[in-house]
């Protein structure tokens, strides 16, 4: 007697024929139909080849915006960082309609109004 | 485990392996692992939703499921068929809660005039009445009572499966059990079984 079996009736207690029976029928598994076979066949190739296949070129070049954008300000980044440091103005007047000021000599050498020429 | 091997060679293989050589590229894996798997989960959604064409459906839809997890299957953990019979459950579960409010006289006229694939291999009046006594149980108890003595599953699987405890799968699968000897007590003799 299986295991199965014997548990089946520990657990209804009295034997229980007809039940069994039953259910031992209800074991047989029903063939799968051919379509139903197909049809989950031709599922699972579809994934796998969805799966395996080889990136086509245009899925490559899919993101070339993001990437053209990202390769921009680096250039522009390295541009600014390493080349000629005169692009920046350092010597901007204060108002637009001053004289320039250059810091160092102006600071060491101010040029006195009251003194005496002579 | 490299691939191709002979289709022997692939029947000693687990499930997990199978399913392993599927998402590395092997065809013939799906085409053993719907052999294996597919038979048993057509009967347990036929059982539950009394109905072999929606059953079927749910068997498509669950293979479909397992064919999108391969890649990432981990080993180790749950059985391939425990977890399918999972899915299939749950599949068959919405099915049944869309069912509801349609009219159950129609159902039974749409099955009964539809060729049962059952009907090729046990008579109709046995299955018909097992599927009666099974259909008038809670939906718990039936669940339980079909993985246990129909598909032959253990306690701790159905555990899984139900997502209960184990000890209450035990009351569910004995409450279930005296349930249904019960309700088919009367029909023995009617059944041939006498």
């Amino acid at each position: 007697m299986s295991d199965l079996k014997k548990e089946s009736q520990a657990e209804i207690g009295p034997r229980n024929d007809l039940l069994d029976q039953h259910l031992a029928d209800a074991r047989i598994a029903p063939p799968l139909p051919e379509d139903l076979q197909a049809r989950i066949l031709a599922d699972a190739a579809r994934l796998q080849t969805n799966r395996h296949r080889k990136p086509a070129a245009r899925d490559l070049f899919a993101n070339w915006p993001s990437v053209a954008g990202l390769a921009g300000g680096a250039l522009a980044g390295i541009v600014l960082g390493f080349f000629n440091p005169t692009l920046v103005d350092v010597t901007t007047s204060y108002d637009d309609t001053a004289d320039e000021i250059s810091l160092l000599e102006d600071y060491f050498a101010p040029a006195n109004p009251f003194e005496d020429p002579l | 485990m490299t691939w191709p091997f002979t289709r022997r060679a692939r029947e000693t293989w687990t499930d997990a392996e199978l399913l392993a050589a599927f998402a590395a590229g092997d065809a013939r894996a799906a085409s053993l692992l719907t052999e294996r798997l597919a038979p048993p989960l057509l009967r347990f959604a036929t059982r539950l939703l009394s109905d072999p064409v929606e059953a079927e459906d749910v068997v498509q839809d669950a293979m479909i499921k397992l064919w999108h997890i391969a890649p990432d299957w981990q080993d180790g953990g749950a059985k391939v068929s425990t977890w399918l019979y999972q899915v299939a459950r749950n599949l068959c579960i919405d099915r049944l809660r869309k069912r509801r409010g349609t009219d159950l006289e129609d159902a039974d006229q749409v099955l009964d005039e539809r060729p049962s694939v059952q009907e090729h291999l046990i008579e109709k009046d046995r299955y018909d009445a097992l599927q009666m006594a099974l259909n008038d149980l809670p939906a718990r108890q039936r669940q339980a009572v079909i993985l246990r003595h129909i598909e032959g599953l253990s306690n701790p699987e159905i555990a899984i499966i139900l997502e209960i405890g184990v000890e209450a799968v035990e009351s569910l699968t004995a409450r279930g059990k005296r349930n249904l000897a019960s309700a088919l007590a009367s029909r023995k003799g009617e059944l041939g079984y006498e």
